[in-house]
């Protein structure tokens, strides 16, 4: 899908047509579905901004390179990333996974970014530059409706502040004024709308008010451990909750404004917070189990992976990757859960730079990528599976 | 080209050159070949021009003197090399002997440092029963004090009625005069430093209850000095008779450094004092290991005695080197002075080099890489090696040098460097300049796996800092397998943007140290170790950045916290209202997490009138107990093993030494919202390197 409308663009490029002609070859590029105009293909990014494109259909690499490099080699742009090149280190990424869109943390280890380097998936050009100092804490972009939400926690005094930004000109929205709004770990937008659950309650950001939930005093009581798709995950709040026979779990509808689950998984456990350990699916039906091993105190991802049917308080489906070798478990080396695809059916995992791609909704491991061979002292940061 | 070759075939004396070039300037070229060929067979003409013959004399004389100086340095050289070779043979030869003997001292004066950790506190008190011995040696530093003071006073009455010898001249008197002042002030001198490092001694032991740990003043006071500047005239017999009766006062021959010569007095009684108190305290197990350590430094006492005539050969050739090239480099100012631009062989430049391709040891020292011509010229080089924004340049602006002789590395200002090289060499001729050039490479020689590990471990020993030696071997096994240089070319092993060398060490500012660690392997060594300490550090401090915003705040913990206080302020804990509550709960947690206690103290204030006492003083102590959370990195658990907070520190350290933070702070218990520290790896690109890095064997980097 992605190389036959590249080759359409460079068509357009590389003719001499009079501009009539023109309008007529770009009107038929905007007829074009939406989806199609932003497909890409997944990607695999790096510390350094050393990206790898896959071809999901055959599980195999088809281009590989550098972003900032070959972005500072385009004289059309170097000039604007004039910074970028004292800069060079992108620590950290984020994705619109709908628009295709890239945003590179750009700055120096250790100190502060100098701002966000926005590249389009489908083409690896530079699509914006959004200037702001910010402290060198891993940092996320939270794109909802038209907007771009950016948390910047630097600040001597009191809460991080968000900034918002127009998700297509990356202009700054409110001049620059800061929503005194913070994204909790389990922070999530309802599906569709500009209402933000975050601390236990809903935030319209709009009307700037939050609003307490029905059944407060239960969700007071609970622990949150992940919100999406208008479902929020819960543990029971008490000492030791995470006991293995002891567990219990509620979920939370956003919009129905009420609980909709509550179940005791027999065979799981847990390591307090362990990251993405326990985890609702983008689509909001499935609570997922991520087998995590306390190792002498290293969680180890262990590669079962378990799905709850939020519908029906079953198992859904339990799923072993490749087993961990003794040495692995030895050095408390396990796998790394990196991301939801932009679907939001599958789950993506990495284990020694080799890439596992789990389509839940099938049932299957639909694609493993073995992408040992091009990185040597680093790993995969993080896939961008559409 | 002509001409030139005309003057070669005719083999005129140099007088003719010389004189050819005056002519040519006024004449132009046509007019000098007629006289040229006039003059040939001609001895009066160099009369013509005044002192122009005697000049090119001299400067033919200087030139000879220039080569003849130039094979010397060739053979300097040759002897400088060789000197080399056998003090490197000498070494390898003491390897395994020196690795040993080093090892055991080591492995004793750890054992022995925890041996006294263990009895430290009560070691202050013991030293009390060394106050006899204070006293004795205070009564003797006194002495000492009281008869250099006396030495001094002597000097001058026995200067001060300097009679005129009988049958000497008024002219060697009057020098004699003048001697004498000269000799005073010099003996003032020496005098002056040899007490105060008596009277600092003197100070340090009144004051200090150890006092055996007092060392004298490192100064210098040769008693040779005081004949400096002292012409002596007719009179050396009585300023010498003089000197050695008051030398011999002090007990003391020779032309020595009389302040040494007393330093080196003091410490010997001040280390068998404290011999004394050590013994006095030694356990049988210190007693052994002492034995140990003493058989060890002895056994490398002998190995540096052993080695010492080939170091001793080595420093001779190298001073050898150095005076030959002063002298060269004099001569090359004085032929320049004579010849301007008058020397025929000025038309064809030469660069002489015994290599074009040149590789730093594993010492590492650069190596011999000098370039001469035939004649004086203007020399210029740069040696460069580039790499992303690493940019390596030697000189980084090179300016001309004139002479005959180059020495690319004194010309660059010293130090270890390398890369690709360009030489240049320009002689003007006729007003014209020509050009000659010459370009290479200086690579780099990887040092031996062990060598280097034996130089971490003396680096971090001198740091007092053994505990890391393992540590930072598995780094640079990690980090670069023990390269320093590529194998595929000699130069600097280099990754990602600027990571350079057997530490990967980065961020080394100025451009400058950054080069030097990518061309002196020890430098990079010390750098990765500077850099692991404040890797070390960091990992200390770590808790009190968990909770501030400025460093990503550990929202988990801030929200535990939140949730509680939420509940307190609220009072009766009901969920009624929770948002107002919510409110002031967030001020007080937000003040916490900007480590403003003070600001969360004035909130916590505010809701005295709301909340009954009992619930006010559980919302107090809420509070005073949150502001300690989380605890530091390095403080045990009840339920941990000994060692895992040490465990957490190391890891900590090296994930910071990759880049990134290790351990997270996760509240595990949703009421008082204590926890552990979690392994969660954040801001890396490489999560597995801590286990990897651990999990090498610094032998064998396998």
């Amino acid at each position: 899908m992605g190389p036959k409308y590249l080759s359409l663009r460079s068509h357009v490029a590389n003719t001499s047509l009079n501009s009539c002609l023109r309008c007529v070859v770009l009107g038929i590029v905007l007829v074009l579905p939406a989806e199609r105009l932003w497909a890409y293909e997944p990607y695999a990014l790096s510390w350094w901004s050393d990206y790898i494109v896959i071809d999901s259909s055959r599980s195999v690499v088809l281009s590989s390179g550098n972003i900032v490099d070959e972005l500072l080699a385009d004289p059309s742009v170097s000039p604007k990333l004039a910074s970028l090149r004292d800069t060079a280190e992108i620590p950290s990424y984020s994705v619109d996974p709908l628009t295709g869109r890239l945003f590179l943390f750009a700055g120096k280890e250790d100190e502060a970014y100098e701002g966000i380097l926005i590249v389009r998936l489908k083409d690896r050009k530079y699509d914006g530059f959004i200037k702001r100092k910010m402290a060198w804490v891993e940092k996320t972009i939270i794109p909802n409706g038209d907007r771009l939400y950016l948390e910047d926690q630097v600040g001597d005094v009191g809460s991080p502040k968000t900034y918002m930004y127009d998700r297509k000109s990356y202009a700054e929205i409110n001049n620059g004024e800061p929503l005194n709004l913070e994204f909790s770990h389990v922070s999530c937008f309802l599906p569709g709308s500009g209402l933000l659950y975050s601390s236990r309650g809903l935030y319209d950001i709009e009307k700037k008010k939050k609003e307490a939930l029905d059944e407060a005093t239960r969700i007071w009581n609970s622990v949150e451990l992940d919100c999406k798709g208008g479902k929020v995950l819960m543990v029971e709040k008490k000492a030791a909750p995470f006991e293995k026979g002891g567990l219990k779990l509620s979920v939370y509808d956003l919009i129905k404004k009420k609980f909709v689950l509550e179940f005791q998984p027999e065979d799981a456990g847990g390591i307090p917070w362990s990251k993405y350990e326990w985890q609702v699916t983008p689509d909001g039906n499935y609570v997922v189990w991520t087998e995590t091993k306390d190792l002498s105190g290293k969680s180890v991802v262990s590669g079962r992976i378990v799905f709850y049917s939020i519908s029906t308080g079953r198992k859904y489906w339990d799923v072993q990757l490749p087993a961990l070798t003794e040495r692995e478990l030895q050095i408390g080396h396990g796998y790394h859960f990196k991301n939801f695809s932009v679907d939001g059916r599958k789950m993506i995992f990495e284990l020694r730079n080799v890439v596992y791609v789990l389509n839940f909704d099938d049932k299957k491991i639909s694609n493993i990528v073995d992408l040992s061979e091009y990185y040597h002292n680093s790993t995969v940061q993080y896939v961008v599976w559409p | 080209m002509t001409v030139r070759s005309s003057i070669l075939r005719t083999g005129l004396p140099l007088v003719l050159p010389c004189l050819f070039v005056v002519l040519s300037v006024s004449a132009g070229a046509e007019s000098a070949r007629d006289l040229l060929s006039a003059s040939e067979g001609t001895p009066g003409l160099g009369s013509l021009l005044g002192g122009a013959d005697d000049d090119c004399a001299k400067a033919e004389a200087t030139l000879q003197d220039l080569r003849s100086t130039e094979r010397g340095l060739s053979a300097a050289k040759e002897r400088l090399a060789a000197a080399e070779a056998a003090e490197k043979n000498a070494r390898d030869s003491q390897k395994q002997e020196r690795a040993t003997a080093d090892k055991r001292r080591s492995d004793a004066e750890t054992k022995l440092a925890v041996m006294r950790k263990g009895r430290v506190g009560k070691k202050f008190g013991s030293a009390l029963e060394l106050k006899p011995e204070k006293d004795e040696f205070l009564r003797e530093l006194e002495a000492d004090i009281r008869q250099t003071e006396s030495a001094a006073g002597q000097f001058g009455p026995g200067f001060g009625r300097m009679d005129c010898p009988r049958g000497t001249s008024a002219e060697i008197c009057g020098g004699a005069e003048r001697d004498r002042r000269q000799l005073l002030g010099n003996l003032n001198k020496l005098f002056a430093a040899r007490l105060k490092l008596l009277r600092d001694l003197k100070a340090c032991v009144n004051m200090s209850l150890r006092f055996f740990e007092c060392r004298p003043a490192n100064v210098g006071c040769p008693a040779s000095g005081i004949m400096n500047g002292v012409s002596l005239g007719g009179a050396r017999a009585e300023f010498d008779r003089a000197y050695k009766s008051v030398t011999a006062q002090m007990k003391l021959s020779g032309d020595g450094d009389i302040c040494r010569l007393t330093r080196e007095a003091y410490e010997a009684r001040l280390r068998e004092y404290r011999k004394k108190y050590e013994g006095a305290h030694e356990t049988p197990e210190e007693r052994t290991q002492n034995a140990v350590k003493s058989a060890a430094e002895a056994e490398l006492a002998r190995l540096d005695a052993a080695l010492r005539p080939a170091l001793n050969e080595r420093a001779a050739a190298k001073g050898a080197l150095e005076g030959l090239k002063s002298e060269l480099a004099a001569l090359e100012r004085e032929y320049a002075a004579r010849t301007g631009e008058c020397a025929k062989e000025n038309c064809s430049p030469e660069i002489n080099v015994a290599q074009t391709d040149w590789t730093i040891s594993a010492q590492p020292e650069m190596p011999p890489f000098t370039a001469t011509s035939k004649t004086p010229g203007e020399w210029t080089f740069q040696a460069s090696w580039h790499y992303n924004e690493v940019h390596c340049d030697y000189p980084e602006r090179p300016k001309s040098a004139h002479g005959i002789y180059f020495d690319p590395v004194q010309y660059s200002g010293g130090g270890i460097f390398g890369g690709k090289y360009s030489l240049k060499f320009d002689s003007k001729c006729k007003g014209e300049v020509r050009e000659k050039s010459e370009s290479g490479v200086i690579r780099g020689m990887n040092p031996d796996r062990v060598v280097v590990m034996l130089e971490i471990k003396s680096q971090l020993d001198a740091l007092g800092q053994q505990e890391d030696v393992e540590i930072m071997e598995k780094i640079v096994c990690q980090e670069s397998r023990y390269t320093q240089f590529r194998k595929s070319d000699g130069m600097p092993y280099a990754c990602n943007e600027k990571d350079i060398g057997l530490f990967q060490v980065r961020d080394v500012s100025p451009m400058e140290k950054h080069c030097r660690a990518a061309w002196d392997w020890k430098y990079n060594v010390s750098k990765g170790i500077e850099i692991y300490g404040w890797k070390k550090e960091g990992a200390k401090n770590h808790h009190k950045y968990e909770m501030d915003t400025r460093f990503g705040a550990n929202s988990l913990l801030y929200e535990c916290i939140m949730d509680n206080l939420t509940l307190l302020v609220n009072g009766r804990g009901a969920p009624k209202g929770s948002v107002q509550a919510e409110i002031v709960a967030k001020k007080i947690a937000d003040s916490m997490r900007s480590r403003q206690y003070q600001i969360a103290e004035q909130e916590l204030a505010q809701q005295k009138d709301f909340l009954t006492a009992e619930e006010y003083q559980t919302l107090e102590e809420k509070v005073s107990f949150f502001s300690t959370l989380p605890p530091p990195l390095g403080e045990r658990k009840w339920n941990e093993d000994d060692s895992a907070p040490q465990i957490r520190l190391r890891n900590e350290a090296i994930r910071r030494y990759n880049k990134g933070r290790e351990y997270s702070f996760v509240p595990t218990n949703f009421y008082t919202c204590e926890g552990i520290w979690q392994s969660k790896p954040k801001l890396t690109d490489n999560i597995g390197y801590v286990e990897e890095s651990l999990s090498w064997d610094p032998n064998t980097c396998r």
